[in-house]
């Protein structure tokens, strides 16, 4: 076969698997098997610079270095250029690049939204420029279905935000409806009992009726204090990250919890993260506080780890306590919902986790059998 | 080893005496031997082996294709035995390995050749374990190509799976199959998984048996199926090497093609056609491309696809022989032992994991 015939059907492949998904990830699995697979290639990545930040968003193979180490310049002089590059791999390369690469070539094609999209070709020739000018305009067109997928993420993170805000709103409804009206009217019966044992000369069984009066007010400002702390949550946004060092932040967070002796927490080594700071500490509080509320006993223990799963980390905070009953897994994550009748207990613990977590991009599930023990699992995209 | 009339505690016992602590044990059973996988698997499970093992059409021991019986081949340096579950589904989760890994390690895996959703699997696995170690494995399944359990380890006897192992073992592999360019290029322009509905615009067995009928010189309609597309797959194209070869080993009713493996759409496809001296020279080149990066192997294994037996017939014990012989001829002292398979799996640093037909693999781990 002519190589113009091989050249045109190969550049009709790679334009037809473009934008067969507007989820970002999935948007660039399909188009990166195929250009990996036809053109033998053995890595591909993508970099956009963002807030003044280099943002690795995708790789195939799982990347490996923190993305800080691609940096601004090196991108920038890719994008200044405004065409596709090849360059022989060397030291220098080899160093930013987030995916082991060794010998060959790097061929950096500039896209849409400030990003680059990078692949290691491990042949000995390097790209002809001819090549080159022909695939540009292949990539630059994925690059624009890459900014479609993103939008499209955006409105669907909004849409997701604005419906938790509304369900946010029916439960502030529901908890001054019924759950501030329950000890409001406790406290209504308590007095007119008190005002009709004033009346009948009895202030002596009046003033039996007072601590349960002072009971039902701190509930109620229990509740109320959890309305704000839920509602001061902030959003969190990209100009919050910062790179996290989990396992300093969970040696702070170990600092403000109460805890018995007897029960043993164990932190596996953790990987920096990019996160808000402040609600990594207090997602993690939360997660480790509704562990030690379930534990009492010598031989309770406490476990936090992660597992790398290429694209984001699966963190996970599990516990050998009483376990969680399959009736009530779903309801634990409700705002103000409490499996016991503990007034201490807020309610709002694994809400607050679960919007954290949401904020962050990532997925929060539970995992518990009674008597088992309760494992809660949440991701984080790296 | 190999046991021509399998009894599960004789094998168990064999596989003890070998183990060392880091040992996996490929188990590789003949789908005709007739063996109850449980009772296998209850006797294994009693031994401190690592194991893994799959049902397969055929094994290959030495020189001579077994149609009956059990072969077992002991890799060396095991990590991990990992399973994946819901192939089709796509419901798992491979775990990223921690650290960077080069060439001194390679991941060896068994898939149910039958599921869908392999190439889904086989990106997942790359995408965990990295461009720089090597890939190897194959298709378990049933000739009768009826989905079913097929592959089994200490988890269970498994169907819609892969399983895993991670091996920090020099391996040095070879692929290749010999099949040529008859026609295209076409495009695939309709395509559901592994089945092919269209090509240019057109049914895809239109378009099919106007090259195939041209070549072979009889209809479609005078023999079944398979007995004529056995010799004439697909090709996807890859730039500067052998295509990728799908088999095609069905026609539904609605004029599909069904293949082994998936095709994407708007694939790039050429019609190919296989002469028996040159799939022959093929097999051996691949045991030639390992022999010649090998210094001192421990143990030689192949994966063959089932569906070049079907189309060499008699002449396979030729590639067999020129496999064994090609290894012979290098110093390649262990004996070769292996499966044919229902698809092949490799990659070898030169660039992206895929999923073949009709090919050959040689692996030979040092």
């Amino acid at each position: 076969m002519s190589g113009t015939v091989q050249t045109i059907f190969s550049l009709y492949e790679l334009s037809m698997a473009i934008g067969k998904s507007l989820n970002y990830k999935a948007n660039c699995d399909h188009f990166m098997k195929v250009f990996l697979s036809r053109k033998m290639l053995k890595a591909g990545w993508i970099v956009q610079i963002q807030n003044k930040n280099v943002r690795l968003r995708y790789a195939i193979p799982a990347p490996y270095k923190p993305k800080e180490e691609v940096t601004i310049k090196y991108i920038q002089e890719f994008l200044d250029q405004d065409k596709p590059v090849c360059v022989a791999v060397d030291e220098q390369i080899s160093n930013v690049c987030p995916v082991p690469v060794s010998g060959g070539y790097i061929i950096a094609f500039p896209m849409a939204n400030q990003s680059v999209l990078f692949v290691h070709s491990p042949k000995k020739e390097a790209w002809a420029d001819a090549e080159l000018r022909q695939l540009d305009p292949v990539i630059r067109k994925f690059g624009m279905s890459l900014l479609a997928s993103s939008d499209f993420e955006e409105q669907k993170r909004l849409l997701k935000r604005l419906e938790r805000n509304n369900k946010d709103l029916n439960d502030y409804a529901h908890v001054v409806s019924h759950d501030l009206k329950s000890p409001l009217r406790n406290i209504h019966s308590l007095v007119q009992w008190i005002q009709e044992d004033l009346e009948g000369d009895q202030p002596d069984q009046a003033v039996v009726h007072m601590p349960h009066i002072y009971s039902s007010l701190e509930k109620m400002d229990g509740l109320i204090a959890g309305i704000l702390r839920y509602s001061k949550l902030r959003e969190t946004s990209q100009a919050n990250a910062a790179r996290v060092n989990l396992n300093e932040l969970i040696d702070e967070v170990l600092t403000l919890v109460q805890r018995q002796d007897a029960i043993k927490i164990e932190v596996a080594p953790l990987p920096e993260i990019r996160a808000d700071r402040l609600r990594m500490s207090q997602l993690f509080q939360n997660l480790i506080d509704n562990a030690l509320a379930a534990m009492r006993s010598t031989g309770d223990r406490i476990e936090i780890g992660y597992k790398d799963l290429g694209n984001f980390y699966e963190f996970h905070v599990k516990d050998n306590g009483p376990g969680i009953a399959m009736a009530h897994q779903e309801k634990v994550f409700q705002v103000f919902q409490k499996l016991d009748a503990d007034s201490t207990k807020s309610g709002i613990g694994l809400a607050i986790v679960s919007r954290i977590v949401e904020d962050h991009g990532g997925q929060l599930r539970l995992e518990s059998e009674e008597g088992q023990g309760a494992a809660f699992y949440f991701t984080h995209p790296k | 080893m190999i046991f021509t009339n399998p009894n599960p505690k004789e094998i168990a016992a064999a596989m003890q005496q070998e183990a060392t602590p880091d040992s996996l044990f490929v188990v590789m059973v003949a789908e005709n031997t007739g063996a109850d996988i449980d009772e296998f698997m209850a006797a294994l499970n009693e031994t401190s082996c690592q194991y893994i093992g799959g049902l397969f059409p055929k094994l290959i021991f030495d020189n001579a294709l077994i149609d009956q019986g059990v072969v077992v081949t002991r890799l060396q340096g095991l990590q991990k035995i990992h399973i994946a579950r819901g192939l089709a589904e796509g419901n798992y989760n491979l775990e990223k390995h921690p650290v960077a890994l080069g060439s001194d390690y390679c991941v060896f895996t068994l898939v149910d050749g039958l599921a869908s959703g392999i190439s889904g699997f086989l990106s997942e696995l790359y995408r965990s374990y990295g461009s720089e170690i090597r890939y190897f494995g194959g298709g378990a399944g049933s000739l009768s190509l009826q989905q079913a359990p097929c592959l089994f380890s200490r988890e269970g006897f498994l169907q819609d799976a892969a399983i895993y192992c991670l091996l920090n073992q020099s391996t040095h592999l070879g692929v290749k199959h010999g099949w040529e360019k008859l026609g295209g290029p076409f495009v695939a322009t309709k395509t559901t998984a592994n089945v092919v509905e269209e090509i240019n615009w057109r049914p895809a067995f239109e378009v099919y048996r106007e090259v195939v009928e041209a070549d072979y010189g009889a209809s479609f309609d005078s023999q079944p199926f398979f007995d004529i597309a056995k010799g004439y797959p697909f090709g996807m194209v890859r730039e500067g090497t052998e295509c990728v070869v799908r088999d095609p080993i069905a026609v539904n009713d609605d004029g599909h093609l069904i293949c082994v493996g998936e095709v994407p759409e708007n694939t790039f496809l050429d019609v190919l056609k296989g002469k028996n001296q040159e799939l022959i020279a093929a097999a051996e080149q691949a045991a030639m491309i390992a022999a010649d990066q090998a210094k001192q192997p421990a143990a030689a294994l192949v994966i063959d696809c089932i569906s070049r037996v079907l189309f060499l017939d008699d002449n396979f014990q030729e590639e067999v022989q020129a496999v064994t012989k090609a290894l012979q001829q290098k110093g390649v002292q262990p004996t070769m032992r292996g499966a044919l398979t229902l698809g092949e799996i490799s990659s070898f640093g030169d660039g992206f994991i895929e999923f073949f037909n009709k090919t050959t693999v040689v692996g030979l781990f040092e």
